[in-house]
């Protein structure tokens, strides 16, 4: 049973070969299985680029293999959540987290989301805008008044 | 990217970052300033309701109850506490100042025990000399002289009474004057130690009333204050800011003046003409916070300069620091500003 191979279809056609017991942690992918007739080339996931989907596998396998049973054991795969999301840039950290949402892996949208907290946690309004490249929509008087309100915070 | 986050997940953030404290109001206040629809969702009340129950432990029974308005809420629970805060602090610099007084006035007592010890010893030192002068006296008067006074028994007599008391005053004075020392000792350890307490006690003072920007928080400070400050931060020369009551008067003895934001142009110390800068740079501003205008002219005349510069100098001195002492009153500014 655990040895059945599950095969996932990226955005860009690139399969991903895994256990069927790591991909099914993804609810999304669970239902798939469950109520598709798979494609011979695999289950595809249309909005998953294999840059990211390569990602989220990875998460996944670890997490499949390794269910923590005691303390320590918790706290080295702890450890390696924090090393997993070092190794992410900020652009791939958002790209899995609109992933985790879609594929509904619940642990992996909670650290990716802590990671974004931490990111914004003490940036300047400037900082947080360039951070995730939101665009200013504020008329200057509309900005004025928005800063005014929020003045409170700051002194 | 970023911007393309749906709502659910950006309120997933909110709520991820808020409950394992990553996020402060203060960042959540960052991000509602960055576009309208963050703004949106940084100010709903589930955010907020979290915050309050976090910071302020403000119940939540249950996890879909949402106090409306929270972030109003929060805001005046957060007023409160600074209020609570700066009250606290305020009564910290108080107790740090009367202990510095404390120890003022024990040292000035120390030094005046001392002063009365050390007066007590030279007297001590100068009987003993004395005595050591009647005695050899008394000796020579045996030596030299002692047909005659043996001869005159009155006089022996005299003499021979003398010996013992002098002898007992002389152990006697020597003592008080090893006890004026060892009183001196005292004295001077407890005023050592005296002097270390109030270092101590003006350090800790020093700290709680440190601020990195003293001038920065201009707009701090209410109206119809006076009062001079200047940065230590290197860029600063010296600073002022004069508020008068009554700034009618202050206008007319400065007709020129704009009431916004002033730099005094460094060139005015040079004693040439010199403009005066709008603006709020950083170095050598006076501003004038009523509006109503003082000190600061649209130029600075020449025979003022000096007197200005004096007043700056002045108030740099006094530690840069705002004092009581040291504010220049609208009066005051204005005669020196007329020269």
């Amino acid at each position: 049973m655990s040895t059945k191979k599950i095969t996932l279809l990226s955005s860009d056609r690139e399969q991903f070969i895994v256990d069927e017991a790591v991909a099914i942690q993804s609810q999304t992918i669970k239902n798939l299985i469950e109520d598709t007739v798979p494609d011979e080339d695999g289950i595809p996931l249309p909005v998953v680029h294999s840059r990211i989907l390569a990602k989220v596998t990875e998460y996944l396998t670890k997490h499949a293999n390794y269910k923590p049973h005691n303390d320590a054991a918790k706290e080295e795969l702890k450890n390696w959540d924090v090393k997993f999301l070092g190794k992410l840039d900020n652009n791939t950290l958002f790209d899995l987290i609109l992933a985790a949402n879609y594929l509904d892996i619940k642990g992996l949208l909670d650290l990716t989301c802590q990671a974004v907290a931490d990111l914004m946690k003490g940036m300047s309004v400037e900082e947080v805008r360039k951070l995730f490249n939101i665009e200013n929509d504020f008329t200057p008087e509309e900005e004025e008044a928005v800063r005014k309100e929020n003045q409170w915070a700051f002194d | 990217m970023g911007e393309g986050l749906p709502d659910e997940i950006w309120r997933r953030i909110f709520e991820i970052g808020i409950e394992k404290s990553r996020l402060s109001y203060k960042d959540v206040c960052c991000v509602s300033i960055t576009s309208r629809r963050l703004n949106r969702l940084s100010n709903e009340d589930t955010l907020w309701t979290h915050l309050l129950n976090l910071d302020f432990s403000i119940p939540i029974d249950d996890d879909d109850i949402v106090i409306p308005a929270s972030k109003t809420l929060y805001k005046t629970m957060f007023d409160k506490d600074r209020e609570r805060k700066v009250a606290a602090h305020r009564r910290a610099v108080l107790r740090a100042e009367s202990d510095v007084g404390v120890c003022l006035r024990n040292l000035k007592q120390l030094q005046r025990q001392l002063a009365d010890e050390r007066d007590k010893a030279r007297a001590a030192v100068q009987d003993l000399a004395n005595l050591h002068r009647a005695r050899s006296a008394s000796v020579a008067l045996n030596v030299w002289q002692p047909q005659i006074i043996r001869g005159h028994h009155q006089k022996q007599l005299v003499v021979e009474q003398c010996a013992l008391p002098i002898h007992s005053r002389i152990s006697a004075l020597e003592m008080d004057l090893r006890l004026s020392k060892q009183q001196i000792d005292i004295f001077t350890k407890a005023y050592i130690d005296e002097k270390q307490r109030l270092d101590a006690a003006k350090k800790h003072l020093e700290l709680i009333t440190y601020h990195p920007l003293p001038t920065a928080r201009g707009s701090s400070f209410g109206p119809n204050r006076r009062s001079i400050e200047a940065t230590k931060l290197g860029r600063v020369r010296f600073g002022l800011v004069v508020e008068g009551d009554e700034g009618g008067e202050a206008a007319m003895a400065a007709p020129q003046c704009s009431g916004k934001w002033q730099r005094w142009d460094k060139r005015c110390r040079k004693g040439r003409r010199g403009a005066i800068g709008g603006g709020g740079g950083r170095d050598g501003r006076f501003y004038d916070l009523n509006k109503k205008g003082l000190i600061a002219a649209a130029t600075c005349k020449i025979s003022m300069c000096p007197v200005l510069t004096y007043v700056f100098e002045h108030a740099v001195d006094k530690d840069c620091r705002e004092q009581e002492g040291s504010s220049v009153n609208q009066r005051q500014v204005c005669c020196w500003w007329n020269g």
